[in-house]
Order: C-alpha cells, then structure tokens, then sequence
C-alpha cells in the first residue's frame, strides 16, 4: 500500500500506523453485572521511570478485598493481575508514540 | 458555566515538582480517575508539552491509587506498637481484619511508666534494680529477698579477719578497699 501512495504523493513517509480491528462473531451474553461505564485504569512503569495506562473496561472482580482501598483498588497479587505483568515482561510493548509501554503493573483501580 | 473538559494546547509547568500529602476520601478515587482520564489524550496538551503533562497526571494517578497519608499513619501506628511493646511490654491483639484492621488495646494518648511485662525493656531494668539493691544492700524486693548483701557480707568477712592475728595484712588491705568501692 505504502509503495501504491508514494508515487501519489511528494511526502516522506516516516512511519506506518497499522489498526487491526477485529469483530467477534459470537459475542456471547456479558455477565449482569457487566458494566462498561466502569473501568480498570491500570499504571505500568517503564524502564524510562514513565507511567502509563492502560483502561480495560467492564472489569471483573480483581479488587483488593479488604482494606481502604477494597473494591476500587486493583489486587496486585490476584490471577488476572499477575498475567497482566507476565505479560509485561514477555513482550515488547509500546505506545503510540513508540515509548516502551510499561515492565511493571505498579498500581490498578476503578475510575468511573 | 465554561467547560474545562475539552481544553486543548495546555502547556505543563517545568520541573521541579514539589509534592504535597493529602488526605481524600477513597470513595472519591475512581471518580478523580476518570476525571483525569480527560487530561491524557494528545490533543489536550501543546505538542512539546504531551509527555510531560502525561506524566504529571499519571503521578496524580498513581499517588491517589498508593494511597499516602493512612499507610504512613498505619506505619506510624505500628513503630508505636513495636515501641510500646519493647519497652513496656504491652500485648496487642488483632481484634478483626475486615473490612479494616482493628487491633487492641487502641493507642492512648499517653503511656504510663508502668510496664506489663517482664520481659520488656522496663521489666528487666526493674529486675536488674531489684537485684542490685538486694544484692548490694539485701533489701528485700518482691522479687529478691535473700538476707545478706554483698556490702553486710563484706563487713562480716572483715570484722572476722581483723579478729584472726595471723592474716594477711595485704589481703586485708584490699578487703577493705573493696568494701569501699562498693559502698
């Protein structure tokens, strides 16, 4: 495609953005509970010392289940959260900007 | 009323940040969440402001999500336990965890010089002191009650020396001087 515009076009191309977008055919029915007015923002730190997020909407119960913070906080030790860090290690994960999206899940929590 | 939702080209203050604590209401956090959400996308800030207007409002973020004032308060609450503890012996209990940690006896706003045990800090100090007092001395203490102290025994050792004729000058010498160090 990129070899199809250049001769169209007197500009250099300095980069490529590629939006994959993908339906699922058979959604299934969310639980009744289900909400996408709220979600889970979560906070990763880079190697750069930067903070980004991340939101997930419609978030399932990995809330920290005592304390202040129960049932707004993200619970760093629960499965889903320790998948997500997992997976903050495995892959190369970047921004927008191509800034390195995060090695550690630092903090998550409810924001309407 | 204006709207502040939909600002656009706002230019993030330099570096250095100063930092406050502050206390808020935990229910309030995923509201100020949200509301800061607003504040991420590109748009909202001068081009050569983006990244760090970002990450001062992901600080924000964070700092409400970490909390701050109630864990140094708690920490706080702890050194004080682990003090009072040591050095007057006070047991604490957790009472319940949930839905928050309650542990008694509740912090007062002043500690006797009393102790509660033994083994604290004061505990051993009052049994050292007994011990002296009752050792040097003999006095009786709840905890010490042999008779004779060193000082009585001392003066018994030299009262009987002196009335034996054949003992040594030197030795009795230093009984004496030792009886005056202790006295």
């Amino acid at each position: 495609m990129v070899a199809r515009v250049i001769p169209l076009s007197d500009a250099v191309i300095t980069g490529i953005d590629i939006a994959y977008r993908w339906t699922v055919d058979d959604p299934g029915t969310p639980a009744e509970s289900s909400s996408i007015e709220r979600k889970l923002l979560m906070l990763m730190t880079n190697e750069d010392e930067e903070i980004n997020g991340m939101i997930v909407p419609s978030p399932s119960d990995n809330w920290e289940p005592t304390g202040n913070y129960a049932g707004i906080r993200l619970d760093l030790a629960s499965a889903g959260a320790l998948a997500w860090s997992d997976m903050l290690l495995a892959l190369d994960l970047r921004t927008p900007d191509d800034r390195q999206l995060g090695t550690v899940l630092a903090a998550g929590g409810l924001a309407y | 009323v204006p709207a502040i939702t939909h600002v656009h080209n706002l230019v993030a203050p330099d570096p250095p940040d100063t930092c406050e604590l502050a206390i808020f209401p935990v229910a309030a956090v995923p509201f100020a969440l949200g509301a800061l959400e607003y504040r991420i996308p590109r748009y909202v800030w001068a081009s050569d402001s983006y990244l760090r207007g970002v990450q001062l409002i992901r600080s924000l973020q964070m700092a409400l999500l970490c909390g701050g004032v109630k864990e140094i308060t708690d920490r706080l609450d702890n050194l004080y336990r682990l003090h009072a503890g040591a050095i007057y012996g006070t047991e604490y209990t957790v009472v319940s965890t949930d839905p928050e940690l309650v542990i008694e006896p509740p912090i007062a706003a002043y500690h006797s010089l009393d102790f509660e045990h033994e083994n604290s800090i004061m505990g051993r100090m009052e049994d050292s002191r007994q011990l002296l007092q009752n050792a040097l001395n003999g006095t009786e203490t709840p905890i010490y009650s042999r008779p004779d102290g060193i000082r009585d025994l001392l003066e018994q050792l030299l009262v009987a020396a002196e009335a034996e004729s054949n003992l040594d000058p030197e030795m009795l010498a230093k009984l004496a001087e030792i009886a005056v160090l202790i006295a």
